[in-house]
């Protein structure tokens, strides 16, 4: 076996460990208690951040003013969770400390996730690239054609208002995500108390939708 | 059990985990715990490939629905309650840190006070799902699918009519193929907020008994510096819960 | 120590004893011969149905599935089908050709008795295709290898004693059962009609049969072999014999390592699916049904994302079967083992990318684009491995015994199920072929082509081994040419019928298929004769075999070294390794007896490959 023992394992750290006769020092790694105190703390940090960063729709440097549109806000919440997920996993979870075939596990993972996440989403996000072609086809005549080379939720809104359909400004400009004009609407929607109190407001949306 | 503690040359029994020993088809104590923490690891990327599962509903329908899914997003969910829940949780991520390390340490008091804080949190994130979220919205009628008859007007009833909330979104669906009308998929959103939640809940309520089990074992001198792989193993599947609860938490309560 | 030392098929004292050490054993061979066993048993019941429709498909006319009165349904394609059919005949009219059959539906009457439809010919042949699909899917093909032969053999090839996780081996076995049991449950019911598929919203809509139960029970068997998969996984990192580096590992466990992978990162999304469609008839929930809003095609994408790397969850362990069986029947090193090795991992990797060529005719045909090129690079590993197999072959001394024969078949009907594919990933031929019996020949020429001619081909090599008993030669080499005549007259004609538009899952078809269909049907009688006499050999070697000896073949690979059968703990003492697994040019396999199996001339060994 010797003679191959130069190429057995691609993965050192395999092989390291799984000689014959090799006998490890038990040694364990105990866990810094201040680095995990930081790192709890930053994890709070990055909460209060994420809320704070989903109410806000304005942030000026200067003279300079930045809007924050539902995508901006979609993604300054995924890379804030991101972060925090890296914290948790690399520190409580140990894999910054433990072996790296446990890190290799997660990234299989997330491949797997990204995938399955980016490849459905690709296909979803693009139906409505080929839609104005069929949907020509399957409604002969029909009031599509107005909206030939319109896609996604834009056309939706056309469609809807050509239907006779009562729709309402925050719906329009919401529709596109990052337009500016949305956010007046969008910071409407922010302000209001909770959720499961603040009720008036919907009943004006209901209004619309079920007449 | 019995055994003679040579070090200090007097007789006395010892405790299970010193007196631990790996599977015999293990070679040694140290394998097969590197062994059960690389099982654990592969449980968890099917833990999280299954709530990717929730998160690739959610993408799609938020891809579909991105206005009605905005409003309901801010409309029908308390930022606050979740907000909560996540400190409750991180919180009982580091205490189950700290009882990992007090196992390294030998220290058994410690492991049990960090359990029971740790068990605190979750019960608590527990109470409060159920209690100040689900029960309302069950009486709300804030349910997913079919069952959704939450109507603004107040009355438990109102929306159960005629199903006035859902048939014009239906309907419009039927006629037109592609339209939809404002605040018609409420109850698609609420579906994709009940399954995640629901399933987030369960892996909670099955965290809850494995750390009993944890502060049984630890009550038995299970765990010592040689040999804590199931608090360690408990602890990544803790954490876990709460890496999943880090993604649900602003999108579905925040953005 | 010592009642270790007994071969682990040993009976104990008294009988209780003995079922007991079985139920509650933690040794991954009894529990190999538990799944085997119960796969064995999933086989047959979905061979069942399979020969049922066949025999329903040999007229276009109802054959055998119909009422007690024996009347015809009448149908398109026949004169006086095409005339009731103009005369306005529908569903209900048709089903008072059979009164006396009825179907309990979900709904109940006011009375709370449950209300009954007439059930008609055709929802039988729905529930035998959907039934033969889910066995053979979910009950058979994806435990048969791993889970079975890679039980028994995968920590016994590593020099291992046991798995990493013998009581979640245990537990996988029970979890497998306990789905049984439910996809039983299930077809007491009066089956499902949605095909193994499931697709949304017939299966979260439709009240035939007991969809919840049968999808629970693919869920619940999705929970067995995700602990299959992390078993191996952690027993291939951490328990492999000192010594015994990657590349030292039998291609066998590279492939079983391989499907691991999948099971373990694809599994979990089937769960997720298969409980959302519960949550669906549960709740309402509306994912997936479009009158809520939901989106049925999302269901498709859930679906195949699991279900396409399951197709590969199926096959590489076949990869690795005769990997084994062609070099150690062809006395021959394999020729390219990395790249065998590689290939399965690289497999893996590209079944997560292509799911989608599933779904060209459902989804964005813009991202098929992007799905149909990535379905190419399957091409690459898959072409890879068939090459190292073939010039593995090339002038070896090839012993024509039952394995190396299935190996061969298995060469002969992957490469056409193999080349079969291109058509089918590419977009526009594949939307003429889709859903007809082109993909059925297709996926048939893989799986059963494929994976179940190397699941027998590796049943009968590893037989001696693991029963300690010898089979019959002759009659499984008879058995196994039936076999795989019966195979290709079977699904060869069906390419020709997919091409001429013959659609699948359909009880009936137009007159000019009826001879191809003939001949399919005749093809399927051929394969079910082979198979009974395949068990007969089984039957007969376990009765009144020879005794094997432990290495009736001449083989390299540790499994060799152990008894045959296997004591409790697999070796007396922990194997040394001190050869490579394929090294036969260089070693002389342990425990061989020359009578049984003459050994290459090691002088022509030498005039061929030059010195050592």
């Amino acid at each position: 076996m010797n003679q191959h023992r130069d190429n057995i394992d691609p993965h050192e750290y395999l092989a390291s460990d799984e000689l014959p006769g090799h006998e490890h020092a038990h040694h364990v790694h105990v866990t810094p208690f201040w680095t995990m105190f930081w790192v709890f703390m930053i994890l709070l940090f990055l909460t209060a951040l994420t809320v704070w960063s989903s109410r806000l729709h304005y942030f000026s440097i200067g003279n300079t003013l930045i809007e924050f549109g539902a995508t901006a806000h979609i993604l300054m919440a995924l890379a804030i969770a991101a972060i925090k997920s890296v914290l948790v996993a690399a520190y409580f979870m140990h894999l910054k400390y433990d072996k790296p075939i446990m890190t290799i596990v997660v990234g299989s993972t997330i491949f797997g996730v990204v995938l399955f996440l980016g490849l459905t989403l690709a296909d979803l996000d693009t139906r409505s690239m080929t839609a104005k072609i069929e949907a020509q086809e399957i409604y002969k005549g029909g009031n599509l054609q107005l909206f030939a080379g319109e896609t996604g939720p834009e056309r939706a809104v056309k469609e809807k208002a050509d239907m006779n359909v009562v729709t309402y400004a925050s719906e329009n400009a919401a529709a596109k995500d990052g337009n500016p004009d949305s956010h007046a609407e969008d910071g409407s929607h922010e302000d209001e108390p909770d959720s499961d109190g603040g009720e008036e407001d919907h009943a004006a949306d209901e209004g619309g939708e079920t007449h | 059990m019995t055994a003679v503690d040579t070090q200090h040359g007097d007789k006395r029994e010892l405790l299970p985990y010193e007196a631990y020993v790996p599977g015999h088809h293990w070679r040694n104590a140290e394998d097969e715990a590197e062994g059960a923490k690389l099982g654990m690891w592969l449980f968890l990327s099917t833990e999280v490939l299954l709530f990717a599962g929730f998160f690739c509903a959610y993408a799609a329908f938020r891809l579909m629905y991105p206005e009605n899914w905005h409003s309901a997003s801010a409309y029908y969910l308390n930022w606050k309650i979740g907000a909560a829940n996540t400190v409750v949780l991180l919180l009982s991520s580091f205490t189950i840190v700290l009882a990992i390390r007090a196992a390294q340490q030998g220290r058994r008091g410690m492991i049990m006070i960090n359990l029971i804080i740790t068990q605190i949190c979750a019960l608590f994130f527990l109470v409060v799902k159920i209690g100040w979220e689900y029960i309302p919205k069950i009486e709300k009628g804030k349910l997913p699918g079919a069952w959704f008859s939450y109507s603004p007007h107040g009355g438990e009833h109102a929306a159960v009519e005629a199903g006035q909330t859902i048939m014009p979104a239906a309907a419009a669906v039927a006629e037109n193929g592609v339209a939809f009308v404002p605040g018609a998929h409420d109850h698609i959103f609420l579906s994709v907020y009940w399954i995640s939640t629901a399933t987030h809940g369960f892996h909670v309520f099955v965290g809850v008994l494995v750390i009993f089990w944890a502060m049984w074992k630890t009550a038995k001198f299970h765990y010592g510096p040689n040999h804590y792989t199931s608090l360690e193993n408990i602890g990544l599947y803790w954490h876990l819960v709460d890496v999943i609860w880090i993604f649900l938490f602003p999108l579905l309560y925040l953005v | 120590m010592s009642h270790h030392d007994v071969p682990y098929l040993a009976p104990k004292d008294n009988i209780w004893q003995t079922i007991m050490s079985w139920v509650v054993t933690y040794d991954h061979k009894k529990i190999g011969v538990m799944y085997l066993c119960a796969v064995l048993l999933m086989f047959f019941l979905g061979g069942v149905f399979a020969l049922a429709l066949r025999m329903e498909l040999w007229e276009p006319h109802k054959t055998v599935m119909v009422d007690e009165a024996g009347e015809v349904v009448a149908i398109a394609g026949t004169p006086e089908g095409t005339a009731a059919l103009e005369a306005g005949a529908t569903t209900e009219e048709r089903g008072r050709f059979f009164p006396n059959i009825e179907l309990i539906t979900g709904e109940r009457n006011d009375d709370g008795s449950f209300k009954t439809e007439p059930i008609t010919g055709n929802n039988i042949y729905n529930r035998s295709f959907t039934l033969h699909g889910t066995i053979m899917v979910f009950l058979f093909i994806i435990p048969s290898v791993p889970a079975a032969l890679g039980n028994i053999f995968l920590p016994i090839m590593l020099g291992a004693k046991d798995v990493a996780f013998p009581r979640l081996n245990l537990a996988s076995w029970y979890v497998y059962i306990f789905g049984g049991i439910f996809a039983l449950w299930s077809l007491l019911q009066g089956g499902v009609e949605t095909g193994w598929t499931f697709y949304t919203p017939y299966s979260s809509t439709t009240n035939w049969g007991d969809v919840t139960a049968m999808v629970l029970a693919a869920f619940i068997l999705g929970f067995s072999s995700i602990f299959t998969g992390m078993n191996f996984i952690v027993t291939v990192h951490k328990l492999r014999v000192p010594g015994m580096g990657w590349f030292d590992m039998p291609l066998f466990v590279w492939a079983i390592y391989a499907t691991a992978i999948i099971q373990v990162l694809a599994t979990p999304v089937l769960g997720i699916t298969l409980l959302m469609i519960v949550f669906e008839r549960l709740f309402q929930i509306g994912i997936f049904d479009p009158a809520l809003g939901g989106d049925p095609v999302l269901y498709q994408h859930f679906f195949w994302f699991y279900s396409h790397p399951a197709v590969y969850i199926m096959i590489l362990p076949g990869f690795g079967i005769v990997s084994e069986l062609l070099s150690v029947h062809c006395r021959k090193k394999i020729f390219g083992y990395k790249a065998i090795a590689f290939s399965s991992i690289a497999i893996a990797a590209i079944s997560f990318l292509v799911w989608a060529h599933h779904m060209f005719t459902a989804a964005s045909p813009a991202a098929n684009v992007v799905f149909s090129a990535l379905t190419f690079l399957v091409a690459i590993p898959t072409a890879i491995k068939v090459f190292n197999w073939v010039s593995t072959m090339y002038k070896a001394s090839i012993v024509w015994n039952t394995p190396m024969l299935y190996s061969a078949f298995f060469l002969f009907c992957f490469t056409i199920g193999g080349l079969t594919g291109p058509p089918l990933a590419t977009l526009s031929t594949d939307i003429h072929l889709h859903d007809t019996y082109f993909v059925v020949a297709h996926f048939h020429y893989v799986m059963m082509g494929g994976t179940v001619l190397a699941f027998i081909g590796g049943m009968h090599h590893w037989w001696p081994k693991f029963t300690g008993k010898m089979y019959n030669e002759f009659w499984a080499s008879v058995a196994g040419w039936i076999v795989f005549v019966g195979f290709n007259v079977t699904f060869f004609i069906q390419f020709f019928m997919g091409t001429q538009g013959m659609p699948r899952r359909y009880a009936t078809y137009l007159e000019h298929f009826e001879l191809m269909h003939q001949i399919s049907t005749f093809g399927s009688w051929l394969l079910g004769i082979g198979f009974m006499i395949h068990l007969l050999v089984f039957v007969q070697s376990l009765v009144s075999g020879r005794k094997a000896g432990a290495n009736p073949w001449g083989g390299l690979t540790l499994e060799w070294y152990a008894e045959s059968p296997p004591l409790e703990h697999n070796f007396e003492h922990e194997p040394v390794l001190t050869h490579g697994p394929y090294d036969y040019d260089t070693v002389v396999p342990p425990h061989v007896d020359p009578e049984e199996y003459p050994l290459p001339d090691q002088d022509e060994v030498q005039r061929v490959h030059g010195t050592h």
